[in-house]
């Protein structure tokens, strides 16, 4: 598997319905996003933003299409575990971090398996550290406010050194100013180390930190204006 | 954090169901362990009993239900020692009788010619000669509190004791030896023994003996080893039986309490597992964390049912009608077996779990409520 030298993320007429085909979640899709961009995606509730993220990624299957991301075709199931092993991070809305572990082993378990364990420790500090949590490397996630645990999310997201950083509504359950902090932190990961970003938020504020906005309506990914 | 770290942590979220789990499994472990032991003991002494009188195998009457009920007419004998290759043939009367605290004190009666055969270590006195003389063992005289010169009541007859012998096989510590005639007349069986020794001829193949012993003299069967045992102790066999009965049950009642454990901590954790998927979890490494928590979680009851289990036998034992009986055994098979049994155990209870665990797409395990 080699990467293309095209679009990073490269979709063509992806559909994906529920409830046995009566609801159309993504209606023949099609988007090509750069590497090294920085797209949000945005569009009322229901509109499939989240559902355009999740395929990305490699989450959930789709019905029809093409989907090629960081050069692996996802739609002919070519190593989807690798794939989201390797290539791309995500960051939830919901931190979603294992309650039971600490900071650190909640990035350290992204890479067990793969990394020996020193090279894992001190990956999961110095990512920790970059998301100016390494004074609670030992704290469990019930230990820590919205902010701090989204920022350990965003650190796990990281482990694995992905291409491709996606996030749903990263900031939809934090106060502004928490959020303005987490926005800062991904949109260095874009400016200063070259990651691809997609953002799906429904936050005017955070789309304004974009350099590209998708819109989305009943599925659709409406033409984009000229700049 | 390891792999091993991890499926401990997930196996201590909750604490009190993984002890319950755990301990409902040792239980059923040690229940295997005790009988394995009983048994593996029952076998040991059944081939102390077969080679006692230095022979090579026995014979008793073909269809007996329990050895004790074996009659054989002592004119079989000549018959036996008339097959070619046998050496000798020395006839037994065997009787169980109450004596004492000791339910189960085994008197042998023996032409006193073959006593010496049978591997008494002779501590004080001599050997019976002629009538109403008995040897006993230490732990029969212990108990009766009897010494050479006492007289004790055998049933119903009294004999003077005439020596003390020590032995390895504990149903002849706890028993005694008298002349074949006068337990005979004590029984009132003349003519009748129990069973008999036969020593075969040197360079001869036992095996060989034994069956062409089977072929002429058909109304007896012949045992060489404690496997053979069966064909003349049915509680023998039901005790093995009931081992390998228990066995399975504790792997069918410890799984389905495994899998119980396992299938609640599998939909306790979906989104969790949903999110290992998601930062690139293979599937594989799912079903590996899910069989590891089992497997960790039977391991652990397979030691301390181990240790519960001898330590129980152990106990039991202590029971003087018990001690005279059997002496537990702990051979590595009963302990494999049991290690059998909790692996057994642990895989069958994470089979469900485990292929739920897998099957769900990350986007399906993140999804669950």
């Amino acid at each position: 598997m080699s990467e293309p030298d095209g679009p990073i993320v490269r979709l063509r007429g992806v559909t994906k319905t529920f409830d046995a085909g009566r609801v159309r979640a993504l209606d023949a899709v099609d988007l090509d996003v750069d590497a090294g961009d920085f797209v949000a995606v945005v569009g009322p509730s229901g509109c499939g933003k989240s559902t355009l993220l999740n395929c990305i990624a490699a989450l959930d299957g789709v019905d029809e299409g093409e989907m090629v991301v960081a050069g692996h075709d996802l739609c002919g199931h070519d190593h989807l575990d690798e794939f989201r092993a390797h290539d791309v991070g995500l960051v939830f809305q919901l931190d979603n971090l294992l309650p039971s572990f600490t900071a650190a082993e909640n990035v350290e378990v992204v890479l067990l398996g793969s990394v020996p364990r020193s090279a894992r420790r001190a990956r999961a500090r110095e990512l920790l550290e970059f998301v100016c949590m390494g004074d609670r490397t030992g704290s469990r996630p019930t230990e820590l406010s919205g902010g701090e645990r989204q920022r350990v999310a965003i650190a796990r997201a990281l482990a694995n050194r992905p291409r491709l950083l996606l996030a749903d509504e990263p900031t939809g359950r934090l106060d502004s100013a928490t959020g303005q902090r987490v926005l800062d932190l991904l949109e260095s990961l874009n400016t200063e180390h070259g990651t691809t970003l997609m953002v799906v938020t429904h936050d005017p504020q955070v789309a304004a930190r974009a350099r590209r906005t998708v819109h989305m309506l009943d599925g659709r990914v409406e033409p984009e204006q000229p700049a | 954090m390891t792999f091993l770290s991890l499926v401990l942590k997930n196996l201590l979220r909750q604490r009190v169901r993984t002890l319950l789990t755990v301990v409902g499994i040792t239980v059923g472990i040690a229940t295997v362990v005790a009988l394995g032991a009983v048994t593996a003991g029952m076998k040991d002494t059944a081939d102390d009993f077969i080679t006692a009188g230095g022979a090579q195998f026995i014979v008793a009457q073909k269809g007996a239900a329990d050895l004790s009920f074996s009659r054989l007419d002592a004119t079989v004998l000549p018959r036996v020692a008339a097959v070619a290759g046998v050496g000798a043939v020395s006839g037994v009367q065997l009787e169980i009788l109450k004596v004492g605290s000791n339910p189960f004190f085994f008197l042998g009666g023996v032409e006193p010619s073959m006593l010496r055969s049978q591997g008494l270590d002779l501590t004080r006195g001599r050997l019976p000669r002629a009538g109403d003389e008995v040897v006993l063992g230490v732990g029969a005289a212990a108990d009766l509190g009897a010494g050479v010169g006492s007289t004790v009541t055998l049933g119903r007859t009294p004999l003077t004791v005439v020596g003390v012998y020590d032995s390895q096989v504990v149903w002849q510590r706890g028993g005694g030896f008298a002349p074949l005639d006068t337990v005979q007349r004590m029984v009132d069986r003349p003519g009748i023994v129990t069973l008999a020794y036969v020593t075969v001829e040197q360079g001869v193949d036992p095996d060989t003996v034994a069956a062409e012993v089977r072929r002429r003299v058909p109304e007896v069967v012949t045992i060489s080893g404690a496997e053979e045992y069966g064909q003349v102790d049915q509680g023998f066999t039901l005790v093995d039986g009931a081992s390998t009965a228990i066995s399975v049950l504790a792997i069918l009642i410890g799984g389905i309490g495994v899998m119980n454990t396992m299938v609640m901590a599998i939909f306790e954790r979906t989104r969790e597992i949903g999110v290992l998927r998601a930062v690139g979890w293979p599937a594989g490494r799912v079903l590996r964390m899910v069989l590891s928590e089992s497997l960790v979680l039977c391991l652990a009851a397979a030691v301390l049912g181990a240790l519960v289990g001898v330590a129980l036998v152990q106990l039991v034992v202590q029971i003087p009608s018990v001690s005279g009986l059997v002496l537990p055994a702990y051979p590595p098979g009963v302990f494999l077996r049991a290690l059998v049994v909790a692996l057994a155990v642990g895989l069958l209870g994470a089979v469900y779990p485990a292929a739920r665990a897998t099957r769900l797409t990350p986007m399906e395990a993140l999804r669950y409520e």
